[in-house]
């Protein structure tokens, strides 16, 4: 396999741009099996169902793209990055945990809002660790900080829009708010392992392998934990079984989210990837709205503030979009990066070339494997099975929107996929 | 190695002490055996000031989750 030539900084910018955009509708499309919850499941069943088809998916997908071999080497050549990526699923499971508490306590349009300033924590982080932003002038922050801020207004709206939907019933209560918060908390915070294993040069499939046991591990604990044991949780389980092809299926949309989140980390870094990503909400509302018929009831003031809500997060998304690195930044991107190489013995050039796209790994790893194809077809496996004794939920459900926007969903998945593999031969 | 009984605690608790154990077990006496390169990674992990910021996060979201519950 070749290597990729080196990318210049406006290509890859491009790629991160599009790659945080394919995050955001598919991250998004992940959200739709949470209707699930009205059909009396347990959340914490819904969340592990998800995190099973996850866990399946976050193998599957990475071997498939570049083999076991490639992953295992990855993972031998950055092996501090091990517990890092544990560190990071298990902060995942923690917020998502909180975010069930906060739903519970203040709704989702309250609760969504305040743990998408998740964007404005990582942009934090981003700056104080990684150096990001740093030198970049006044026109980049206004962009950036501009983007993200507009990007939450318009998630305020959208929220405030859903809640005169839902007729703002919700029990108000302080810890709801400090669940929201801390899952925003949590999940800003959970960047600091991703950009920390890019400017490693690791690969975001070889991270996200060592990601999901964190993830799966956290979130069983946690289902044990809230249901009483073993027992209590198995007994949840059998009551979901008709469901669980839809979990897995939320949960391997959630995987394909999450791996352009990751390259949109990797290349334009948090402080611009993760503003992009949670154009999610902007998904999750068409979902709702369009296809499961949530917002039928809404007036004209409300459908008004969703249309103003929708285009200031699209004008937010496009300053963040714009907003490429001048070369000042990169140099300081590049201090960032040359500290890890030293503390943990990397070697800096090829950690660079690792970051503008090339792969020289892909020419040292061994030939693949035929197990490999067994893997994918027991993974498939899996996915008939669960769909041979699947029903449909009792929920309203409007096919021909739901074509639509699989179609646009899967327009993203097409794009980012061809220019990731064009570019970065998926590096 | 037979797990001791935990007179008054349900499932949860020993299953908390359990992974403890799983954790204490792999992290100290297994270190007791590692290369003098993974000695290295394991300092300059622990050295790494970046590392402490999730590591304290994860405790106070921890927390915060004890108490909702």
């Amino acid at each position: 396999m070749s290597i990729a030539p080196a990318q210049s900084p406006r290509s890859l910018h491009v790629l991160g741009v599009v790659c945080g955009l394919a995050a955001g509708a598919w991250l998004g499309a992940a959200e739709a099996p949470t209707k699930l919850v009205t059909t009396g499941l347990s959340p914490f069943v819904i969340s592990l169902g998800m995190v099973a088809g996850v866990f399946v998916a976050r193998w599957t997908v990475p071997m498939a793209l570049k083999g076991t071999g490639y992953i295992w080497m990855d993972l031998k050549e950055k092996p501090h990055l091990v517990i890092w990526a544990i560190l990071a699923g298990m902060l995942w499971a923690v917020a998502n945990t909180l975010t069930v508490f906060a739903i519970r306590d203040v709704g989702l349009s309250i609760a969504f809002p305040l743990w998408n300033l998740n964007s404005l924590v990582g942009l934090f982080w981003g700056w104080l660790l990684f150096n990001e932003l740093r030198g970049a002038g006044a026109r980049q922050w206004v962009k950036v900080l501009g983007g993200g801020t507009a990007l939450l207004i318009g998630a305020c709206l959208l929220a405030y829009a859903t809640t005169q939907s839902a007729g703002g019933a919700h029990r108000g209560s302080t810890m709801g708010i400090l669940a929201a918060l801390g899952a925003g908390l949590l999940w800003g915070t959970m960047y600091i392992p991703y950009r920390k294993a890019y400017i490693s040069g690791m690969n975001p499939l070889s991270f996200v392998t060592v990601f999901t046991f964190g993830e799966l591990g956290t979130t069983m604990l946690m289902a044990v934990l809230f249901h009483g044991g073993t027992d209590g949780l198995a007994v949840e389980l059998t009551k979901a079984k008709p469901a669980l092809f839809w979990l897995f299926l939320g949960g391997f949309c959630w995987v394909i989210g999450d791996l352009f989140q990751q390259y949109a980390a990797k290349y334009i870094g948090i402080g611009r990837g993760i503003p992009l990503s949670n154009t999610n909400q902007l998904w999750g509302l068409a979902w709702g709205a369009l296809v499961f018929g949530e917002l039928a009831a809404l007036g004209g003031n409300a459908q008004a503030i969703v249309l103003v809500g929708s285009l200031i997060m699209i004008v937010g998304a496009a300053a963040i979009g714009m907003a490429e690195a001048p070369e000042s930044e990169q140099a300081a991107w590049r201090q960032a990066m040359d500290r890890e190489c030293n503390r943990y013995g990397m070697d800096p050039k090829r950690v660079t070339a690792i970051m503008q796209g090339s792969d020289p790994l892909a020419q040292e790893t061994p030939a693949r494997q035929w197990w490999e194809g067994l893997v994918v077809v027991v993974a498939l496996g899996i996915f008939a099975w669960l769909g041979s004794f699947a029903t449909r939920p009792p929920i309203h459900f409007e096919v021909s929107w739901a074509a639509a926007l699989g179609s646009a969903t899967l327009a993203f998945l097409a794009v980012g996929a061809v220019m990731l593999w064009r570019r970065t031969r998926f590096s | 190695m037979q797990a001791p009984s935990f007179p008054g605690r349900g499932p949860e608790a020993r299953l908390v002490v359990g992974s403890g154990r799983c954790f204490v077990f792999y992290w100290v006496v297994q270190d007791l055996e590692v290369t003098s390169l993974k000695r290295s990674m394991i300092s300059s992990i622990a050295t790494d000031a970046h590392f402490w910021v999730p590591v304290c996060v994860l405790i106070l979201g921890t927390a915060l989750l004890a108490v909702l519950r």
